[in-house]
């Protein structure tokens, strides 16, 4: 279980300060997934680099199962927009790269690489480059990363927006079969409704003016077999929109 | 190392370049510009007894002032290009003595030095590692903050982030400073090589000259340029081989 409790971040740059976001107040129990959904500004991702221990510099608390969040007390996941990828290293030295640095003793399980490579479908690109690849194929291998770790916490940047629309839902799909193996507990960001309906099992609504959570939402259809292609879907998803689209333009 | 499409480049280089040379000391026809098969003849002649020597002398000047510029030149170059304080505090006086004529410090050097081999390494030394400092500053810095924040949440210290990324990412403008100091490094070897030395391929050039042996003195540049195209050719097999990802 993570627990956030009123979480406020101020930024200064050039001796300005400013709040991003201020008494963020939110609980995701283990083994689910929570979707934060917000306008650019809202400061979603600010919420996500915090929970990642790379925004070290906040008010409030953050905890996981009890113990105060530290990236290195806890195996924490982090997916950014563009892969992380590091440009250098072939895909296979890219997904030990997570266990490699959380755990500089462990021999590397290479039957697991093996494994979680060929769920995600990208067996036998082990000695390509990150700039061979299609961003589909990077964001598999970042996926393949972040699940080789086993995090306490995965968390995911707007994954899946540079992907065309069939790719995406590929990976979307890829993603959960992965995660109801593991089930790590996973926080996204996103921006697109589909997205955080068809993967958190908790929906977060952020607005901006004031940057606050505006609702949550726990979804009832997460984890469906082939939800995307029906009513409920659809419905859930006009909701949020209706609930978003008066959100957003009232701030 | 080389390729052999690349090989048959430089072979077909070497023999216009040789036709260019071999053409004007026709036309010309003065005792300083002699044939290019004359002084083929006088090198083979004269290189191992003669010219080997200085050649190694040169090489390890060379080689030992590159490395001190790395060995220097690389963590200050880290240091500026993560950590901000650092840059901050470092890059005006960077700025300020990387403009400064190096060789016109020449002779305070070989004051405080000595006439021997310690004044020429520091001269490369210096010369170079401005350069190496820079471009390594300059590559850290280009890194987009992303590529570190899957590592800085995996707890990553330090070191971790100088082995995983810094070392790498660097490399490429690192290698390019290389080569482009070494060719630098090489007119300034032949400068220092005329002081007060008896070895050397400077020392062994103008003494070709002042004694008007024309032939030698070609020797001596053959060599000499010969020493940095190694030298250069070396350098671009390390990129290939360490950079392998940047030609993917």
């Amino acid at each position: 279980m993570i627990e956030i409790k009123d979480l406020s971040v101020t930024y200064h740059s050039n001796k300005e300060f400013y709040k991003v976001f201020t008494d963020i107040n939110l609980t995701i129990p283990t083994g689910s997934t929570c979707a934060l959904i917000g306008p650019s500004g809202s400061g979603k991702s600010t919420i996500l680099k915090a929970l990642a221990g790379i925004i070290t510099d906040f008010e409030g608390s953050i905890a996981i199962n009890d113990v105060p969040l530290s990236p290195t007390m806890q195996t924490i996941g982090f997916i950014p927009q563009n892969y992380g990828l590091l440009p250098w290293k072939n895909v296979y030295e890219n997904i030990c790269l997570g266990v490699k640095i959380k755990n500089k003793k462990v021999k590397i399980d290479k039957n697991a690489v093996k494994s979680i490579m060929h769920n995600l479908g990208i067996a036998g690109l082990e000695h390509r480059y990150p700039n061979e690849l299609s961003g589909g194929q990077q964001q598999r291998v970042s996926l393949a990363r972040s699940f080789l770790l086993k995090p306490d916490l995965l968390l995911m940047d707007e994954p899946f927006s540079a992907l065309d629309a069939i790719t995406r839902e590929e990976i979307q799909d890829a993603f959960l079969i992965l995660w109801k193996r593991y089930s790590p507990l996973t926080v996204l960001v996103t921006h697109y409704v589909e997205e955080a309906v068809y993967l958190g099992q908790k929906i977060v609504i952020l607005s901006t003016n004031p940057r606050r959570i505006s609702k949550v939402i726990d979804n009832p259809i997460f984890g469906v077999k082939n939800i995307r292609k029906q009513k409920e879907f659809f419905e859930l998803c006009s909701t949020i929109r209706n609930f978003i689209k008066e959100d957003w333009t009232t701030c | 190392m080389l390729e052999k499409r690349t090989f048959y480049g430089y072979i077909s280089a070497i023999i216009i370049l040789f036709a260019i040379w071999h053409l004007v000391a026709v036309i010309l026809d003065l005792p300083i510009i002699p044939q290019p098969f004359m002084v083929l003849d006088n090198l083979t002649a004269i290189f191992i007894d003669e010219i080997a020597i200085h050649g190694l002398y040169s090489i390890w000047r060379i080689i030992a002032g590159v490395f001190l510029a790395i060995i220097v030149g690389v963590p200050i170059g880290v240091l500026m290009g993560y950590f901000d304080k650092f840059d901050r505090f470092l890059a005006p006086i960077i700025y300020l003595t990387y403009p400064i004529p190096k060789i016109a410090l020449l002779p305070i050097l070989m004051l405080l030095c000595g006439l021997g081999e310690m004044s020429k390494i520091i001269m490369i030394f210096l010369i170079i590692v401005f350069q190496v400092v820079v471009s390594v500053r300059d590559g850290i810095r280009s890194i987009p903050k992303e590529i570190y924040y899957p590592l800085y949440s995996l707890g990553a210290n330090f070191m971790d982030i100088f082995k995983e990324v810094l070392f790498n990412a660097s490399m490429p403008n690192f290698l390019t400073s290389i080569r482009i100091a070494l060719a630098t490094s090489i007119s300034v070897l032949f400068f220092t090589e005329t002081f007060g030395s008896q070895y050397g391929m400077g020392y062994f050039i103008m003494d070709a000259w002042l004694r008007v042996n024309y032939l030698e003195m070609y020797s001596g540049i053959i060599v000499l340029s010969f020493i940095g195209l190694i030298l250069f050719v070396f350098t671009d097999f390390l990129e290939k081989k360490i950079c392998r990802w940047q030609y993917k």
